[in-house]
């Protein structure tokens, strides 16, 4: 085994070490500049000075002598530093931008110009006085479907009711009341024209209270101003009118040209009704046992009575039967009562019979 | 106080950043490592500039030395063979075509005259071997490092480097003969 220093290599090492021995004008000891270098690498290495020397902590509190020094990652002394954003141009741009999108916004909103919808979501999001998208949204298609109806073009009124309906939906509550109202002061020019629309639009306006307090829906005069007038000869009416009482108005209208008429044979009790007289919003007719109950319809002749349902797209009237309208053996004289329960869309009356002795109540 | 004992406390005030304590470790250490850069890198001035980086890496790192029996010296010898490495690639410059590295680290046409005879053959033998036991046998015999202080400078277990330094003595060794033969 070779032992160091005990070896024949030895021999080779020492004449190795003569042959490779380095020049003799290397220097043998380090310069000043180089020992500056190292004075800087160790002050940089220690900016506070040297640690102080074992036997206690040092008196600063520092380190404790022995172990590692550790380096501040960042100033002593300081709070959090601030952090960086981005570059002070990029700041400024975006407080610029910011200031511009809010000073126009508000001018915007306080000059009645109309916005982008963007910018309009921006500065509704943030609070300015605008209204909402879908309130704008609203207003437009409402100009849009009055335009429409003026120019008779009843696709577009109907696919613009349709969207205004969506409109409606979307927008937020506090503006929902103001939209409506909008909303419901347009629908008297657009019901005849989108009457017959499949599927029916539904325009959601105000709903009224049931009680006949509530105000009635514009739909409903439409109906009456499309009535014929009715015959004052004194005799009952003929059976194709309709006697509806509203709330605060009364009027007697004539089916309109959708209105569809069950009317059962002489004698025949009406034993199809549920006591709904409507299906649903915008649905056809539907008929009623006359005096089941408050929604039913009823007319005092009982037997020879006739039930109508009429089915408008943006009205909903249902017609009452007086306590004494029981079809199987009601007074024919008892009057016939149409009650306005809703003010959605779809008026349900009730025709009734040709009989001579009836006398629409008002 | 021996040497060691002075060594391992001049380590300890290097430890807590003492100036004089740095100067003292690099004034010992310095003609070592700038003979063993300057026979690695073939120039003074790269030689001097391998060492200052040397201490100056040394300085950022002390915490990671752990004193060992072989003392502080190989640490500094094992910074200084990757700074050898760093400068050596920063100034590669590819060989010509065909030119073997053996025959770019042979004796000059001058050290050839200047040496005797029996040198210029040493130098010729120990240009044929492998790069590793060159640097293995240049720790030993320029930077002055005993076996164990050439394991810890290099990484390795000292009874892996005497067998290594073993082997590469006897393949000088066999390339001196050779050269006696043909000579």
């Amino acid at each position: 085994m070779w032992v160091e220093g005990g070896d024949i290599h030895d021999e080779l090492l020492d004449h190795l070490g003569g042959v490779l021995a380095p020049p003799a004008d290397l220097p043998l000891v380090p310069s000043a500049a180089e020992l500056e270098g190292l004075a800087a690498a160790v002050a940089a290495r220690w900016p506070d000075g040297a640690v102080a020397p074992d036997g206690g902590p040092a008196a600063d509190g520092g380190p404790v002598p022995g172990a590692a020094p550790v380096v501040p990652l960042r100033p002593v002394g300081g709070g959090r530093p601030w952090r960086r954003v981005g570059s002070s141009a990029w700041r400024a741009g975006s407080v610029a931008a910011a200031l511009v999108l809010f000073s126009a916004s508000a001018a915007a909103a306080a000059a009645g110009v109309p916005l982008p919808r963007p910018v309009r979501a921006v500065a509704y999001t943030v609070g300015l006085p605008v209204d909402s998208p879908a309130l704008d949204d609203t207003n437009h298609h409402i100009d849009e479907l009055k335009a429409a109806v003026k120019a008779n073009d009843q696709p577009k009124v109907v696919a613009t009711a349709r969207r205004l309906s969506t409109d409606l939906k979307n927008v937020p509550s506090d503006e929902k009341k103001e939209a409506e109202q909008k909303v419901a002061a347009v629908i008297p020019e657009i019901t005849p024209m989108i009457r017959n629309a499949e599927p029916p639009v539904v325009l959601p306006v105000p709903a009224a209270s049931p009680t006949t307090t509530a105000p009635p829906p514009p739909a409903a005069s439409t109906t009456a101003t499309t009535a014929p007038p009715p015959k004052d000869d004194g005799k009952a009416p003929a059976p194709d009118t309709t006697t509806t009482e509203h709330p605060k108005t009364t009027t007697t209208t004539a089916p309109e040209p959708t209105t569809t008429t069950t009317a059962p044979p002489a004698g025949q009790t009406p034993s199809d009704g549920s006591g709904t007289p409507s299906g649903g919003q915008g649905t056809g007719s539907g008929s009623g046992d006359p005096g089941a109950g408050g929604a039913g319809t009823g007319t005092g002749t009982g037997d020879q009575g006739s039930t109508t349902a009429t089915t408008a797209p943006s009205t909903t009237t249902t017609t009452t039967a007086p306590a004494g309208g029981n079809p199987a053996g009601g007074d024919p004289g008892t009057t016939t009562t149409t009650t306005s329960t809703t003010s959605t869309t779809t008026t349900t009356t009730t025709m009734p019979p040709a009989d001579p002795g009836t006398t629409p109540a008002t | 106080m021996d040497n060691g004992q002075q060594a391992e406390t001049l380590v300890e005030r290097a430890r807590r950043g003492d100036q004089e304590a740095w100067a003292a470790l690099y004034t010992g250490a310095y003609a070592r490592l700038v003979a063993f850069a300057h026979r690695r890198l073939g120039n003074a001035d790269l030689a001097r500039d391998a060492v200052s980086e040397t201490m100056a890496r040394a300085v950022t790192r002390i915490d990671s030395y752990v004193g060992t029996d072989e003392g502080f010296a190989p640490w500094l010898f094992g910074i200084c063979r990757h700074v050898v490495v760093d400068i050596q690639r920063q100034t590669y410059r590819p060989l010509p075509p065909g030119l073997l590295r053996a025959e770019v680290d042979a004796p000059g046409p001058a050290e050839v005259v200047l040496d005797s005879e029996e040198q210029a053959q040493v130098r010729a033998a120990f240009a044929r071997l492998d790069p590793d036991e060159r640097e293995l046998l240049e720790l030993r015999v320029v930077g002055g490092l005993s076996s164990a202080e050439v394991a810890t400078a290099l990484g390795k277990q000292p009874g892996t480097v005497r067998m290594a330094q073993m082997r590469a003595l006897g393949r000088l060794r066999t390339f001196l003969e050779e050269a006696s033969r043909v000579g």
